[in-house]
């Protein structure tokens, strides 16, 4: 849809156009019969929003010739494309994180709560199962800074790059937390760390990676379902352990390292760099909408494998890399 | 690159005694270490072990706790003037060998995963329509969609493979072949009434966009790794391709059979299933630690692609909608 750059100005004679660049003049000479169609063109090329086919109705008269003219004032830069309408389902960072967080709601919601989550309300989680989820969140924690450094990379303005830096930098080192908690369990740090992660940990890690480089809106929009704060949550597990006979080592300081995030604001910074995120189109909102949704389930699918593979005849070491 | 995992060291020289200490002989060059008689006994062994070669790590623990700092400065200076080297830390293995011994460690954990995979063992059994409930026919066909929807998200990142030419021209070779197989697959879904909008509105299981992201993960960050894992993707060591017979087993209609056929045609046409092999060959030499830490990932490979079966198995089979549309959450 061709449209007059806005510096162009043109003088319609009887049998001659010109059409005026401020660095380039285009002449056309035209039968006098044709004026009118002419004038036609020219002021659907002045207001623009015209297909090639529309123009060409505008002036049938002038057949082929009027491509050729587009072509020559095309070539002398005088012509622009005219802007297309404005989709209509439009929106910006923070209104997409809204939108995905009432997604992630309706998802949950009709999901219901997990297997583990369940098993913690009930108050049937094992010494096994709570152990086996320290395992698995003190790996996801380890890997933590890689997952956040390629983010630093894609962010493409300054104040995106400090918000990651200073996540990155606050994120670092929090395994300690978790390596204190299964040492009062007697699970070796070493030990620890080179257990293989359940697949849906694998996933979610892997996921948040990907993102980070491929799609940084993705990976912000994700952040909010890992860093929201969940104080039922630890209530619950502490409850648990507190039956199970594990001591309060093995849950203090994983209750400390939650209390942190909280404590510093973590839970905002998804939200905080979506709204540095001015427009996102149809397809990105949809593509958002995949990503965090299949997440979201993949966070209920942990919850199973957890309850499934830390059973009481699960041995550490045969999960274990063995590198 | 490969990691460096130990600093093993061995002395450059002939190691000399001397009455004030001791001397290493090097190209026309001597370095005196000199060693009053307190240090002289920790000192001597010290470079009389080095001299065969010997793990730093292990040399300075074997120290008493008091000496460790001196050791590891001795060791320090002497690194400094060339009078010990780093040697190699393991034997070097071929890519040959090595993907002949990675291979056979897939095979014995595919055995007890894969293998026992309760939609592998439907398709197998499978003898008349719905032995294997249509909408698992149809969602295997649905998630392998979204898988090679999804291929250039890990095929990418390898394409620039630096550090070896030849890897590098096969893996393009191999995407060229890949390109636009996602395109077969929707023809298969076509005609059992699912079209291209519906398609794109829909999202893959959590197992299928896990073991997408895994793969691209890797892809970029370990590509070594991600090598190992293209083999056993593109039906390494399968003669033929269970899902497709259990179709044909259980009549399924021609026009959803004959893309599917067409795609396995084209993937063993390629060799596709060989190329992880053909990788590997092509790398001259892997450090045995390497291809020891690619042996210890492995199962996690199995274990996410076993759980991708798994899943398409257990979601199909209890689902009463074929399609996950994103429009629906």
């Amino acid at each position: 849809m061709p449209v007059f750059r806005e510096d162009v100005r043109y003088v319609l004679g009887t049998s001659e156009a010109r059409i005026e660049g401020p660095l380039r003049t285009a002449s056309l000479s035209f039968d006098p019969a044709a004026q009118s169609q002419v004038a036609k063109l020219l002021d659907g090329l002045r207001c623009g929003g015209l297909s090639l086919v529309k123009l060409q109705d505008l002036c049938p008269d002038l057949g082929e010739g009027m491509f050729d003219l587009l072509r020559e004032l095309d070539e002398l830069r005088l012509l622009d494309e005219s802007l297309e309408r404005p989709c209509p389902n439009h929106c910006s960072g923070s209104q997409l994180g809204h939108h995905v967080a009432r997604m992630v709601r309706r998802i949950l919601d009709k999901a219901g709560p997990g297997d583990f989550s369940r098993a913690l309300s009930s108050g049937s989680a094992s010494r096994v199962q709570l152990i086996g989820y320290a395992l698995e969140y003190g790996w996801f924690v380890s890997q933590a800074p890689g997952l956040i450094a390629p983010a630093i990379a894609t962010a493409v303005s300054a104040q995106r790059r400090a918000m990651l830096e200073g996540f990155l930098l606050a994120e670092r080192g929090h395994d300690a937390f978790v390596k204190k908690a299964l040492a009062a369990v007697g699970i070796e740090v070493t030990q620890a760390w080179q257990n293989r992660p359940l697949p849906s940990t694998l996933f979610l890690a892997a996921s948040l990676s990907v993102y980070a480089k491929q799609h940084p809106l993705s990976f912000y929009a994700a952040l909010s379902l890992f860093e929201k704060p969940q104080p039922e949550f630890i209530d619950l597990f502490e409850s648990c352990c507190d039956r199970q006979g594990l001591p309060a080592e093995f849950h203090r300081p994983l209750r400390a390292h939650a209390e942190l995030n909280e404590r510093e604001g973590h839970g905002d910074i998804g939200q905080a760099l979506l709204a540095t995120v001015s427009l996102v189109g149809e397809e990105e909102q949809q593509l958002v909408k995949r990503h965090v949704g299949v997440l979201a389930e993949t966070l209920l699918m942990q919850e199973h494998e957890i309850m499934c593979t830390y059973t009481e005849e699960f041995d550490i070491l045969e999960r274990s890399t063995g590198n | 690159m490969q990691q460096e995992t130990s600093h093993a060291i061995r002395l450059a020289g002939f190691l000399r005694e001397q009455v004030d200490g001791f001397a290493i002989d090097l190209d026309g060059r001597t370095i005196s270490i000199q060693a009053e008689n307190a240090n002289r006994g920790w000192i001597g062994n010290l470079l009389r072990e080095a001299s065969h070669g010997i793990e730093t790590e292990r040399i300075i623990e074997s120290q008493p706790p008091d000496l460790r700092d001196a050791a590891t400065e001795l060791i320090a200076r002497l690194l400094e003037d060339h009078a010990i080297v780093r040697s190699e830390p393991d034997p070097p293995m071929s890519g040959l060998a090595a993907v002949l011994m990675l291979e056979g460690t897939i095979d014995r954990l595919c055995s007890t995963t894969l293998e026992r995979n309760p939609f592998w063992n439907a398709c197998i059994a499978a003898k008349n329509r719905g032995d294997v409930p249509d909408r698992v026919v149809i969602g295997m066909v649905i998630e392998n969609w979204h898988f090679l929807h999804r291929e250039a998200y890990f095929d990418a990142p390898v394409l620039g493979y630096v550090p070896n030419l030849a890897v590098r021209q096969s893996m393009n070779a191999f995407f060229s072949e890949e390109y636009g197989h996602d395109e077969i697959l929707l023809r298969s879904l076509n005609a059992v009434g699912i079209s291209r909008d519906e398609m794109y509105d829909s999202a893959p299981l959590p197992a299928t966009m896990g073991l997408c992201n895994a793969l691209a993960h890797w892809s970029h960050y370990d590509p070594m790794f991600f090598f190992l894992t293209m083999g056993v993707l593109e039906g390494q060591g399968l003669r033929s391709d269970s899902f497709l017979d259990a179709c044909e087993r259980m009549s399924w209609p021609h026009g959803f059979i004959a893309p599917l056929r067409a795609h396995s045609m084209l993937n063993i046409k390629g060799e596709h299933g060989n190329l992880t092999r053909k990788l590997f060959v092509q790398m001259p030499l892997l450090a045995a630690s390497e291809v020891r830490r690619l042996r210890g990932k492995l199962s996690s490979f199995v274990e996410i692609y076993d759980a991708f079966y798994r899943q398409v198995f257990s979601h199909y089979s209890s689902t009463s909608r074929q399609l996950r549309r994103i429009s629906n959450w």
